[in-house]
């Protein structure tokens, strides 16, 4: 690596859970068992060109193509919907205290979030 | 049937850059304090600290099948299942860790089409494998790439995603994955 090269570490960390059938309590879900995890770090995958929103709250956004990494969260009020096709579909949501990572297909995801009534977000993204 | 479902979820993001020690000087009586210039990653200034949410959702009870989870799609887990004979390679009797194997033809996580609530993808391979929500579509777009070892989780908005619509696919080599995909 060279001075100046960005890396990203992103995870992701879900636990499935079932009430058992007194009502009573949470267990993790018996179909699957475990809590899931995973992360990864890009290092080279990447260009070196880091754009960092810490608060907007000026919809749509429209970011276009173009990223290798994404990241987007609604940092409080109502829920935000993402799309990535340009805004033809939304098809992801995020609730208040959400957030979303993804690597991306720079030509593939043409990412453009909107709120769906009075939203902050804070996003990331990296070229 | 479970009584009731949830899924807890979070999410964290560092992004951090490379920088340069510069190489120090000077001495003490008994020591040489000089050290090389070196390497070091830190905390991108843009960002300046480490980025994540969390949050939960209900998923309902009933669940669209068995195979909402890879772990419990384990098809020889009931002994009635069982159709292998009993002195040949065992390949059925170890039920495995319910990775799902990922090659060149896309893999249809489901071809239940109820509204999707949540889903949660795993590279447990060696190699990048990439993901469209468009299955079946003409051309679908793959937006998503995981790495070795990462992963993605995401909420469907409304109904416009179905679970039949999760599509994945290697990027240039063989990988496995795990994935929770539940519906609303």
């Amino acid at each position: 690596m060279a001075t100046n090269d960005v890396t990203v570490t992103f995870r992701n960390f879900c636990v499935p859970q079932e009430k058992d059938s007194t009502g009573a309590r949470w267990y993790l879900d018996s179909d699957c068992g475990r809590k899931l995890s995973g992360s990864a770090v890009l290092t080279g995958e990447m260009g070196n060109t880091v754009v960092y929103e810490d608060s907007t709250s000026s919809f749509p956004v429209d970011l276009e193509t173009g990223f290798d990494f994404f990241y987007l969260k609604c940092v409080s009020g109502d829920d935000i919907k993402l799309s990535l096709d340009g805004g033809s579909n939304y098809l992801v949501s995020l609730s208040s205290g959400e957030a979303f990572a993804s690597y991306v297909d720079s030509s593939a995801a043409d990412i453009k979030f909107d709120t769906t009534g009075t939203s902050t977000v804070q996003y990331l993204t990296i070229t | 049937m479970a009584n009731d479902r949830k899924i807890q979820f979070a999410t964290q993001v560092i992004a951090k850059i490379e920088a340069q020690q510069a190489a120090t000087t000077g001495s003490l009586e008994e020591y040489d304090l000089s050290k090389a210039a070196y390497q070091y990653n830190k905390t991108h200034t843009s960002v300046n600290k480490s980025l994540g949410g969390n949050g939960y959702i209900d998923v309902n009870s009933t669940q669209w099948g068995d195979g909402w989870t890879s772990m419990s799609v384990l098809t020889r887990t009931a002994w009635e299942d069982f159709d292998e004979v009993w002195n040949t390679t065992a390949s059925d009797w170890d039920i495995g860790s319910g990775d799902v194997a990922i090659s060149s033809a896309v893999v249809q996580l489901s071809s239940d089409s109820s509204t999707m609530a949540f889903c949660y993808i795993k590279n447990t391979g060696s190699n990048a494998v990439k993901i469209t929500l468009e299955y079946g579509a003409g051309s679908p777009t793959y937006p998503f790439k995981l790495p070795a070892a990462g992963s993605i989780q995401f909420k469907g908005y409304s109904t416009n995603l179905t679970i039949d619509k999760i599509g994945v696919v290697r990027v240039s080599s063989d990988s496995t994955i795990e994935y929770v995909i539940a519906k609303a």
